[in-house]
């Protein structure tokens, strides 16, 4: 009886230790990739701070990693970065996908100004999520930045002329695309529940009056399931160039949001430095400004967009004014 | 007799392969507990690392955020509006102080407000102080102030420290 016990103690104890080992190789390899995870993804973030102070377009491509899962996402009015599980918060407002996976980011910086400089905003996405404007959208596609020196797109951009689905399908599997957004100025007779078929993500984007700097946009995401294909619905509002961050960006509500904050920050603090001046000169017009902002605020909380572009309109043309007439401007 | 022995000679052996294998688990457990102390002081280097890099970052940010810039006729330049300084009210550094000093004419040494303006010399921009500090770091970058009431500018130096919290 002993030496059974015996044999029958050994072989709980290494099986203690086995399992304690393998536990150690697991927790150690998930935790190994975890700090790969934080450092790429504070790299990623460092590199999104240093480039918005510049309005550039450029590409981060990591040293020595292949592929990897970038997120975005912005939840009340915050803005995240990350690798995988790991996010950083960001000062940023980004403008991307949620979800990417590519050897390297194409990131594109532009001001938002209303009429002074609100933010710099940036626009971030793959080279294999191919952005389709349907005709009659040539101007906007023009307005998106192109590789230096050439006139080619630095997004993975192109003018359909015509939709035809093997031609989707053919740039699908050439460019292996994980993603195709279509930007159209109406709904287009075209299959998109056909084209989710193909296993990528396929997205459209609606935009009415884009030859304005205000209008509204219809987004539809269909995606294949088990059971089908399961589409989804959100409209929304831009200004000016936000319509490209309606374009690229999958939370673009919650940074709309963030901007339009940001927006009454500035707004705050012109009016701010209004007052100190008004209180200085009295004969430039100030007080006419004093009413500008007001009016700025009470459209910002009424959602009045068409009212916010007029009230920044105003705002500029009295700037002017102030030069002219030889007094402090504001901005 | 002969079979007792072996049996008592193989329970012996069997005792100390299990005495090793104690040791042995100790062992490799508290090797663990070291390296796992080695990996999260890494980690915390690595963080402070991105924190004193993330500060030196906040210099070029602040000196280029609409917040700060002077501008006229909707053009920006490469100075701090006093103005806009005295008017900033954000929270967004975290545990950091941040303040623009006046060097350059002598102004009067007090903190900048809407009475004090402009016969002051500090504006204080931000500051979130924990309660418990360990260490502080500091950084400081010439600027150029911009008083557009007077239309002069002034030389000034931005301080950002970074406050380490225990």
């Amino acid at each position: 009886m002993q030496p059974q016990f015996n044999w029958l103690l050994v072989i709980v104890a290494g099986a203690l230790i086995l399992v304690f080992f393998s536990n150690f190789v697991v927790q150690y390899t998930k935790l190994a990739q975890e700090r790969e995870d934080a450092k790429l993804a504070l790299l990623i973030e460092g590199q999104l701070d240093s480039f918005s102070n510049n309005l550039l377009h450029t590409s981060i491509d990591p040293d020595g990693i292949d592929y990897f899962n970038a997120k975005f996402s912005c939840k009340n009015k915050e803005s995240y970065v990350g690798i995988d599980n790991f996010m950083v918060k960001t000062k940023e407002i980004v403008f991307a996908p949620d979800d990417i996976r590519t050897d390297r980011l194409l990131v594109s910086i532009d001001k938002f100004e209303l009429p002074y400089r609100v933010e710099n905003i940036l626009f971030v996405s793959p080279q294999n999520i191919k952005y389709y404007f349907s005709k009659g959208l040539e101007a906007l596609e023009n307005d998106l930045p192109r590789t230096f020196g050439t006139e080619k797109p630095f997004f993975n951009t192109e003018i359909l002329d015509k939709f035809s689905l093997n031609k989707i399908r053919d740039d699908t599997k050439k460019e292996a695309l994980r993603e195709v957004v279509f930007v159209l100025k109406d709904n287009e007779n075209i299959a998109f529940s056909e084209l989710a078929t193909l296993g990528v993500r396929i997205k459209t984007i609606i935009i009415e009056s884009a030859d304005e700097d205000f209008g509204k946009f219809k987004q539809r995401v269909y995606e294949k399931q088990v059971d089908g294909v399961k589409v989804q619905e959100s409209e929304g509002v831009w200004i000016k160039n936000l319509v490209f961050g309606a374009i690229f960006s999958d939370a673009y509500e919650c940074e709309f949001s963030q901007l339009i904050g940001q927006l009454e920050n500035m707004n705050k603090l012109y009016r701010e430095k209004n007052l100190r001046l008004w209180s200085k000169s009295k004969t430039c017009g100030y007080e006419l400004m004093m009413s500008t902002f007001d009016k700025t605020q009470q459209a910002i909380d009424a959602k009045d967009y068409t009212g916010l572009l007029n009230s920044a309109e105003l705002l500029d043309r009295q700037n002017k004014k102030l030069f002219e007439n030889g007094c402090v401007e504001l901005f | 007799m002969e079979t007792k022995k072996l049996v008592k000679l193989g329970q012996l052996e069997i005792n100390e392969t299990i005495l090793v294998i104690f040791v042995f688990t100790i062992l490799v457990f508290i090797g663990m507990i070291f390296l796992n102390r080695y990996m999260q002081a890494s980690i915390e280097k690595e963080k402070q690392d991105y924190e004193k890099g993330k500060t030196l970052a906040l210099l070029e940010a602040i000196t280029n955020m609409p917040e700060l810039r002077c501008s006229a006729q909707g053009i920006e330049r490469e100075c701090l509006d006093s103005l806009k300084l005295l008017a900033f009210h954000e929270n967004v550094f975290g545990l950091r102080k941040v303040s623009v000093v006046v060097a350059y004419p002598k102004q009067l040494n007090r903190p900048c407000s809407s009475t004090t303006y402009p016969a002051c010399n500090e504006f204080l921009l931000y500051d979130n102080k924990p309660s418990l500090i360990i260490g502080e770091e500091r950084i400081s970058s010439p600027v150029s102030v911009y008083y557009p009431i007077d239309g002069v500018y002034r030389i000034g130096v931005i301080n950002i420290t970074r406050y380490i919290r225990g």
